[in-house]
């Protein structure tokens, strides 16, 4: 590899678009009822863990991701 | 025996569902740093293939690479400075989200000190007088003029402030005595020669009088303060106002100029040090740079190559006389000194 392949593979990189897991975290940032489910999530996460002793049943079939 | 049935499958499988995701942002300013230190010769396709064609290792070798493993040691034993490249204007204490962006397109490099170096200077500054009368008050003001061009440093005037602070706060405590109290004394630890040149300080006359010594019996040292003095008036403008308002103070100390150990100076360190950490400060290099602009990528390693030249000269003139002491300079040390006396 020569020095101007490298400064070509670097204009390259600086200029793609972003990857596939950055679209999908940015969607998920967008998406209000995926923000809402997490929100939920996270504040019966903290119910469990924090004075519950009874731990939240597991539904059958998981949630498909919102996205 | 009876076998019950397979049943259907409880819970569905994880595997496709994505655990974990890796967020990047202005991840394309790190790949126009590579290529803006590629364009520059500090980065290779060499370095690259090392580097196992990784972005954020291949600048840091290249970085490192441009400092020099000699000048790196170097400084590793004598200053802990943290040298970073970001997009956000963090202090390495309270780094979060919340942290300002530099600027659309920009990055932000920074020197900002975690532990600061010690130079004693003492019996040093006495052999000089010895040499000639004048050359020790001389070389110290030279040397703090210097070195207050490019760092903040810890020394005899930030002790003389403390002591002054705690002198008024204990007058105005109607009920503390000031006999209870035991005072740093700042000005009993400065040698003779620059307690009488408090006042004058940095002279043309002490510049000529340096210079006539270069050759002289210590003109290694002269001539490494010559140096310092030439890198800290190289033009290399910083951003420090631009950053100033994200963070609670002015940048820590680099240096504490002391001169012997255990005297007054250190004392009043060791006392403010211990609040030093409490708040945000500010780096002591910043320069804001676009990596695709190259007038302001070369503005910016001017300025860090300038640091970095100082510091190295500044530790190189700290080991060396160091080593004169260790070797010549106790024979000469004042036994009336009340440091040594309690030692």
């Amino acid at each position: 590899m020569t020095r101007d392949e490298l400064l070509a593979l670097f204009a390259e990189k600086a200029t793609a678009p972003p990857p596939e897991a950055n679209q999908l975290l940015a969607g998920h940032l967008q998406c209000t009822a995926s923000l809402r489910l997490a929100s939920a999530v996270s504040a019966a996460l903290n119910v469990y863990v924090g004075s519950d002793p009874v731990p939240l049943s597991t539904p059958s079939p998981l949630l498909p991701p919102l996205m | 025996m009876t076998l019950a049935p397979a049943g259907p499958q409880a819970l569905s499988s994880l595997d496709e569902v994505p655990a974990h995701y890796s967020h990047e942002v202005n991840g394309e300013l790190l790949y126009k740093l590579c290529a803006a230190l590629t364009a520059k010769g500090l980065g290779s396709p060499e370095t690259w293939v090392k580097c196992g064609r990784n972005c954020v290792a291949f600048a840091r070798y290249s970085i490192m690479s441009a400092i020099g493993a000699e000048r790196g040691e170097l400084l590793q034993r004598n200053v802990e400075w943290r040298l970073e490249i970001s997009d956000t204007l963090s202090d390495g204490y309270f780094t979060g989200d919340d942290d300002p962006p530099v600027g659309n397109g920009q990055l932000c490099v920074t020197a900002s000190c975690d532990g600061c170096g010690y130079f004693r200077i003492g019996a040093a500054l006495d052999s000089l007088e010895r040499e000639a009368a004048g050359l020790g008050a001389a070389f110290y003001w030279s040397l703090v003029h210097a070195l207050y061009r490019v760092m903040r440093i810890y020394d005899h005037d930030d002790a003389l402030m403390y002591e002054e602070q705690l002198r008024e706060y204990i007058s105005e405590d109607d009920t503390a005595s000031p006999d209870e109290y035991e005072f740093p004394e700042v000005k009993k630890a400065l040698p003779a020669c620059l307690e009488q040149t408090l006042d004058t300080k940095w002279t043309v006359a002490g510049q000529r009088l340096l210079a006539s010594h270069a050759n002289g019996r210590h003109g290694s040292w002269i001539r490494r303060l010559r140096t310092l003095n030439r890198l800290a008036r190289v033009q290399a403008p910083t951003d420090g106002e631009v950053v100033r308002g994200n963070y609670d103070g002015p940048p820590l100390p680099a240096l504490v100029l002391a001169f012997r150990d255990h005297d007054a100076i250190v004392a009043c360190f060791d006392e403010e040090s211990q609040h030093m950490l409490e708040a945000s400060s500010e780096p002591t290099l910043c320069v804001v740079f676009a990596p695709d602009n190259r007038a302001e990528f070369e503005r910016a390693c001017a300025a860090a190559g300038r640091f970095v030249a100082f510091n190295v000269e500044l530790f190189t003139l700290v080991e060396e006389i160091g080593a004169w002491e260790a070797s010549y300079g106790r024979e000469h040390r004042d036994r009336g000194d009340s440091s040594l006396r309690t030692a």
